[in-house]
């Protein structure tokens, strides 16, 4: 499990040099990036880790073979 | 009919067929966007000269007897992210950096070769990171059917635009609703294509894994032009799909005898307004009475495709933006730069297992729901559009929540890479327009075209206008 709380937003704010992220910005941006990063934790509790052995460059590749048929 | 009213397809048959020449329609334009500019703020410039001496240029070609391309001599005006190398695009910032855009824009450039004419650049939301429209540098873009409301965006200035017929058309890009939430707040259609079907070469990115250039447009017909012309492979974008391009006008008018419309039964429907509900489930009787099927749909896990649609745009706009915002962070407003900055706190762990969830998430939805429809129907936005008052939380801790209302009903399908298309359905009891989406198979926009032209062809609500208070 992450966990993505503004403690950890300001200390990588800090490592790259991003000294404009205050207490409030690291909240504002702890609460979005926590949020994202669980939704793909809940995908993979559902079972998904299979799909983990995708290629990524296969995406468009997929969206072709999925394409509907020529009428 | 006056010259505004009419459709891009039918103004461009108008200058054709030499009823009237592209100067006229180029200052019929002009003179609405000086009305109209003050209480819009749809455009980022104004393009005048350079417009009136295309327009010119096309009458004299067309009287000597060159053969017009589809587009000829018919203005049109486009988000302010498309580059070309002889000028700076805003991209709705205060400070863009500036070895940005020195690529020209592929799409400028098949519209150019269609015979279009730009007659200005469109306002939008500062780096395309936001989806109500306001913008604190170009100042807000507000809705022709009401200006204390929003246009919504990013794509504000091309919902607003084509509406209040400043332009026959107009292109804007969708990470997550950029095109269909503009074009459904504003009573146009808008057109998000398969990702890859569109080139993205010479586009500002945001996350390029997500990005697609999308269509504004007033009728269906004219959808089906504009996709025509600038779909298909790209060389210069290795993202671009090698499918054939269907005649997109051509199966238009096939019918919707038999063609199964899914509604979700989870997710899209929850939450939506009594208003939003009742126009959608008028515009489910209008294609039911057209012949099509409407069958009940489960659509797998909804809940986390926006979240993973926002763990690449956001990895991938820190990783656009890092560098430029670490020594310019006042030159983006609070809003942007907590947004473009929240991919910093994203590990890249997190961000390469959405990558990879990716195809196989995309391969199970189309094959649990597809089977069972040939397109979905759902709202676009699923509550009456909010006024800029409503919506103008800033860097608030409310910016999170305010966003997920906006996007719930389109991102999704941004991570997906499907087609979707906003087709308005009446308006909401605020007076505001409303919509309903289509979303197909991948590379299925020819079908959702169909869908719509056929409830096009039994309402009237694209062919009405705005009217200036």
């Amino acid at each position: 499990m992450n966990e993505i709380d503004s403690n950890a937003v300001l200390a990588l704010a800090r490592a790259q040099g991003h000294d404009w992220i205050d207490v409030a910005a690291a909240q504002r941006i702890a609460a979005g990036a926590a949020a994202a990063v669980a939704a793909v934790e809940a995908i993979l509790r559902q079972r998904e880790a299979a799909l983990l052995i995708d290629d990524p460059a296969s995406f468009l590749a997929t969206l072709e073979q999925l394409a509907e048929p020529p009428r | 009919m006056s010259l505004e009213d009419l459709t891009l397809v039918e103004v461009a048959d108008a200058i054709r067929t030499r009823r009237v020449t592209s100067r006229e329609v180029v200052e019929t334009c002009l003179a609405r966007i000086s009305d109209w500019q003050p209480r819009l703020n749809a455009f980022a410039a104004v393009l005048a000269d350079s417009a009136r001496a295309a327009a010119d240029r096309a009458d004299v070609e067309l009287a000597a007897g060159v053969p017009p391309g589809p587009l000829h001599g018919v203005p049109l005006a486009h988000k302010d992210m498309f580059f070309r190398a002889s000028r700076r695009s805003s991209l709705g910032s205060r400070n863009a950096p500036p070895a940005w855009g020195a690529s020209e824009s592929s799409l400028l450039g098949r519209l150019d070769a269609a015979g279009a004419i730009e007659i200005g650049t469109l306002n939008m939301c500062e780096f395309a990171l936001g989806p109500t429209g306001h913008n604190a540098w170009l100042g807000d873009c507000r809705n022709p059917w009401h200006p204390d409301h929003i246009a919504c965006g990013s794509s504000s200035g091309g919902g607003a635009a084509v509406a209040a017929r400043l332009a026959f058309g107009s292109f804007g890009s969708d990470t997550g609703g950029s095109v269909r939430l503009p074009a459904s707040a504003c009573g146009v259609l808008g057109l998000k294509p398969t990702n890859g079907r569109v080139s993205l070469a010479g586009m500002m990115p945001l996350s390029a894994s997500v990005d697609v250039p999308g269509v504004f447009a007033r009728s269906v017909r004219d959808v089906a032009r504009l996709l025509g012309i600038v779909a298909g492979h790209d060389p210069r974008d290795p993202r671009s799909s090698g499918l054939p391009v269907p005649d997109y006008a051509a199966a238009l008018e096939r019918g919707i005898a038999g063609v199964r419309v899914g509604v979700p039964q989870n997710y899209f429907l929850e939450g939506v307004a009594s208003d939003v509900a009742e126009r959608l489930q008028q515009s489910l009787h209008s294609l039911a009475a057209l012949g099509a099927d409407v069958v009940p749909v489960t659509v797998p896990t909804p809940e986390h495709m926006t979240e993973l649609s926002r763990v690449l745009v956001y990895s991938e706009a820190a990783a656009i933006h890092g560098p430029w915002l670490r020594e310019h962070a006042q030159d983006y407003s609070p809003q942007v730069r907590m947004r473009a900055a929240t991919g910093l706190a994203i590990p890249a762990a997190a961000y390469q297992q959405a990558q990879q969830l990716r195809p196989g998430i995309l391969r199970r939805f189309v094959e649990a729901v597809f089977a069972k429809c040939d397109v979905l129907h759902l709202p676009t936005l699923g509550i009456p559009v909010p006024t800029l008052a409503e919506t103008d939380v800033g860097g608030s801790a409310a910016m999170w929540e305010k966003i997920a209302v906006l996007v719930r009903c389109t991102a999704p399908f941004n991570y997906l890479g499907l087609p979707a298309l906003s087709v308005p359905c009446g308006f909401t009891d605020n007076g505001l327009p409303t919509s309903f989406q289509l979303v197909g198979r991948p590379f299925a926009e020819a079908t959702l075209l169909r869908v719509a032209n056929a409830y096009e062809g039994v309402t009237d609500w694209v062919r009405r206008a705005p009217a200036m208070h």
